[in-house]
């Protein structure tokens, strides 16, 4: 099910039928980066700025790659991570 | 697949209708192969796919769809919801965005115009062509004042030809609130152990109100302090007028199509309507009937917000849509019971097994435009959804 929710901290989660991620802002560097974390598996990613700003060239078609099971969470050579 | 009996004996010339036709589960199968596999189906209404990456799941009429509007190029498509890999149904939500469907059972993962994006652990295919893996894409699909049709048939009239006369009433709900309309109150749904088609029937049929829904008129006649006008006007006004509107469609219209009003606090559309094979107006919502056995139906009410309304008036839209229509209203209840449970209860009984669909038929007359027109409480509307079936099922529509 569809759902979005913030906490004080001022997290973020958001759910599809298909996952389920919190967003929040690091700030345990020198810098502000982005966290985005799996709530299936708690495998969780630090963007920053240029990382992010490049995002928005993307269209859909050519984050396909990253969506591909078996080039990213589901490959043989991995095993399984959740 | 082949019917043992032909479709056309099963309607006589003088419009008594065989209750096989309720019952047979041949017949479903022939229904679901030559109407559902044919027809123009409604599937969503534009604001339900509003921006690029919303879905909504339905069915094409007996078949699972997901309805996507592209990611990356806002067109719509209808996706049969069935995952290429060993057929669970990919989307499982009435409704949400998402520019990506991964199904639950392996993993195989698919873009929402359907293409097969990847698969898990995919070294162990090895020649597998993904490129006819995705997702079956319906191959024709067209909106109409809003309402998105689909159709299994590669070939066939046009969305246009095929609404003919009941474009004119749709463009009329599209224009029900002061910047059109939308269905986001969602739906609520029903299921009852009888034939689809006796619900279509009933939602154009105002034969049944005074019997069916006498409790209601009780009710009503105490809220307005005289008997309520509803009944008086489907026997007697001459400006309430049934029509067959051609290709299996038809309209109960309550006086004027533009302003016209059922006065029976129903619901504000000026006019009942039916869609062939299974999209239907009536109240302030739109009805979506689901085959799903040849004894057993799924029904999901929409009803229709008016876009510019404030949400105060939107709300007095869904409190006398439940007041009728809802679980625990005052007409929707007694409709399954008596027009459906009853119905199909009764057509256990086989001895002379045929109902009378001729109400009417003497008084009908054919209009300039090619339209029968009827009196409101005449059963023009249901021999116009049966001449429908029987063009669809093949048969020779000589009545």
């Amino acid at each position: 099910m569809s759902s979005f929710h913030r906490v004080e901290d001022g997290t973020l989660y958001l759910a599809s039928e298909f996952a389920s991620v919190s967003v929040a802002i690091d700030t345990t560097g020198n810098g502000p980066r982005l966290r985005i974390t799996n709530q299936q598996n708690g495998a969780a990613i630090l963007l920053d700025p240029l990382e992010l700003a490049s995002l928005t060239w993307l269209d859909h078609e050519r984050l396909g790659p990253f969506l591909d099971p078996s080039q990213t969470g589901w490959s043989s050579n991995q095993g399984a991570p959740e | 697949m082949s019917l043992t009996v032909d479709p056309g004996t099963l309607i006589t010339e003088d419009w008594r209708l065989h209750g096989s036709v309720y019952t047979d589960p041949e017949i479903f199968a022939a229904e679901r192969e030559r109407i559902f596999g044919k027809c123009w189906l409604y599937v969503a209404h534009e604001s339900e796919v509003r921006e690029p990456g919303d879905y909504k799941t339905t069915f094409a009429g007996t078949q699972p769809v997901i309805v996507a509007r592209g990611s990356d190029d806002g067109e719509v498509r209808v996706l049969i919801n069935r995952c290429r890999h060993r057929g669970a149904t990919v989307c499982q939500d009435e409704k949400g965005s998402a520019n990506f469907f991964r199904c639950a059972y392996h993993g195989w993962t698919y873009r929402n115009n359907g293409d097969l994006r990847g698969i898990t652990y995919d070294d162990a295919y090895t020649t597998l062509d993904r490129s006819k893996l995705g997702l079956v894409r319906l191959p024709r699909v067209d909106s109409y004042a809003g309402f998105i049709f689909a159709s299994f048939a590669e070939e066939g009239p046009s969305l246009d030809e095929y609404l003919g006369h009941a474009k004119r009433y749709l463009d009329i709900i599209a224009r029900q609130g002061p910047e059109g309309i939308r269905l986001s109150a969602g739906a609520h749904n029903l299921t009852y152990e009888g034939n689809w088609k006796l619900q279509v029937e009933n939602t154009i049929d105002n034969y049944h109100f005074g019997f069916v829904h006498r409790s209601f008129m009780e009710v009503l006649a105490e809220r307005i302090g005289q008997a309520p006008p509803i009944m008086k006007k489907i026997l007697h006004d001459p400006t309430w007028r049934t029509i067959d509107l051609g290709n299996g469609h038809a309209v109960h219209e309550f006086g004027d199509p533009e302003t016209g009003n059922n006065q029976g606090q129903l619901g504000d559309l000026p006019f009942n309507l039916i869609v062939f094979p299974n999209l239907c107006f009536v109240g302030a919502q739109l009805r979506h009937v689901l085959p799903k056995r040849a004894n057993k139906t799924v029904v999901r009410l929409y009803p229709i917000m008016h876009e510019g309304e404030s949400d105060e008036q939107n709300a007095a839209i869904l409190r006398t849509h439940e007041g009728f229509y809802g679980p625990a209203g005052m007409g929707g209840p007694d409709d399954i019971e008596i027009a459906f449970d009853r119905v199909t209860d009764g057509m256990e009984a086989t001895e002379d097994d045929w109902l009378v669909l001729s109400r009417g038929l003497e008084r009908e007359r054919r209009a300039e435009d090619g339209t029968i027109v009827g009196h409101a409480a005449d059963e023009v509307p249901q021999r116009a959804f049966y001449r429908g079936w029987l063009a669809a099922m093949g048969a020779e529509v000589n009545r």
